[in-house]
């Protein structure tokens, strides 16, 4: 019975047009080709922005750095003959003197920057067609 | 391993190509289930929506929880009941819950008379029969005997206990019966 049924039923399918399957690819291939599109786009926005953006941070970071006395604890590294003998102050000087909040901006920014390059370049790599044998 | 499961790991691995193999192999099945529940000058794009769908979610198939013929005849439903739901119209509604009660051991034999089966050969007559199903019997009817699924896989699709789709293939043979009857001399 069932065998009946199913040769009864599979005889009644509804066939698709042929084009379809390549109409359905062709549909793919655009939604895929606009998402890289919006990603390039949104990617290299940001990397702009986060380039644009380093110079101030890096002038900011610059200027903290020397407000903070971070080069002369850094210089009595160097010319101070009797730096062993108080060595933990003065790592503890020139921890406490990084400028952190400009920093962590600075290399965030390049970060950022570095990420959003190396999504452009995965982007705007030759895609294979969808429609290739 | 399974073939849908190998190309789905090529894709998945970067070969976009053998998503043309997917979308050429199961464009007939899919296309088929939608031109039941939708209209002939929308199958086409509600065919289309479903592949894009199953296209965005491929890396996110389950090979665990479903196999991979089923889990797109779960898109190809939800999509065709979003469709209609825009169009107001209602598909799968649930039918009663007597169903849940139904007994497992049904007899073949009760099912077709062979004059019915005869008649049945005409592929637009079963068509217009089936046109007369509620949804639920023939969604079980089609994914059964023209997809060659089990009950167990057309319990997943249709998310229902195993029982009430057994119930609806009882159910959905016995009104085909009684639609027929008067048909057959």
């Amino acid at each position: 019975m069932d065998n009946n049924l199913n040769n009864i039923f599979k005889k009644a399918i509804y066939i698709p047009e042929n084009r379809l399957s390549n109409d359905i690819l062709l549909a793919i291939s655009d939604k895929d080709r606009k998402n890289a599109h919006i990603k390039l786009w949104v990617n290299s926005t940001i990397g702009v922005f986060s380039f644009v953006g380093f110079f101030p941070a890096f002038k900011l970071l610059l200027s903290d750095f020397a407000q903070s006395g971070f080069y002369q604890y850094l210089s009595l590294v160097f010319s101070d003959g009797h730096i062993t003998s108080y060595w933990k102050e003065i790592i503890l000087s020139i921890t406490e003197s990084i400028p952190m909040i400009s920093l962590t901006l600075s290399l965030a920014l390049v970060f950022i920057f570095i990420l959003s390059l190396r999504f452009i370049a995965r982007n705007i790599r030759v895609r294979p067609s969808l429609l290739a044998v | 391993m399974d073939e849908d499961i190998k190309l789905i790991n090529l894709y998945i691995s970067g070969d976009d190509k053998v998503l043309k193999q997917i979308i050429e192999k199961y464009t007939p099945q899919i296309y088929n289930f939608v031109r039941r529940f939708v209209g002939s000058d929308e199958s086409n794009d509600v065919t289309q929506e479903i592949f894009i769908k199953i296209w965005k979610n491929l890396k996110k198939f389950n090979k665990d929880k479903s196999s991979f013929k089923t889990w797109i005849f779960v898109i190809a439903r939800n999509t065709v009941i979003d469709f209609n739901r825009k169009r107001k119209v209602v598909v799968f509604s649930s039918l009663d819950d007597e169903e849940n009660n139904f007994e497992e051991n049904i007899k073949d034999e009760i099912i077709l008379p062979d004059e019915a089966l005869q008649k049945l050969q005409d592929s637009d007559f079963l068509n217009s029969l089936l046109e007369k199903l509620p949804e639920q019997y023939k969604t079980v009817l089609i994914l059964y005997y023209q997809e060659e699924m089990t009950f167990n896989e057309i319990s997943q699709v249709l998310k229902k206990p195993l029982n009430t789709i057994k119930s609806h293939h009882f159910r959905a043979i016995s009104q085909l019966r009684k639609i027929i009857a008067p048909n057959v001399d």
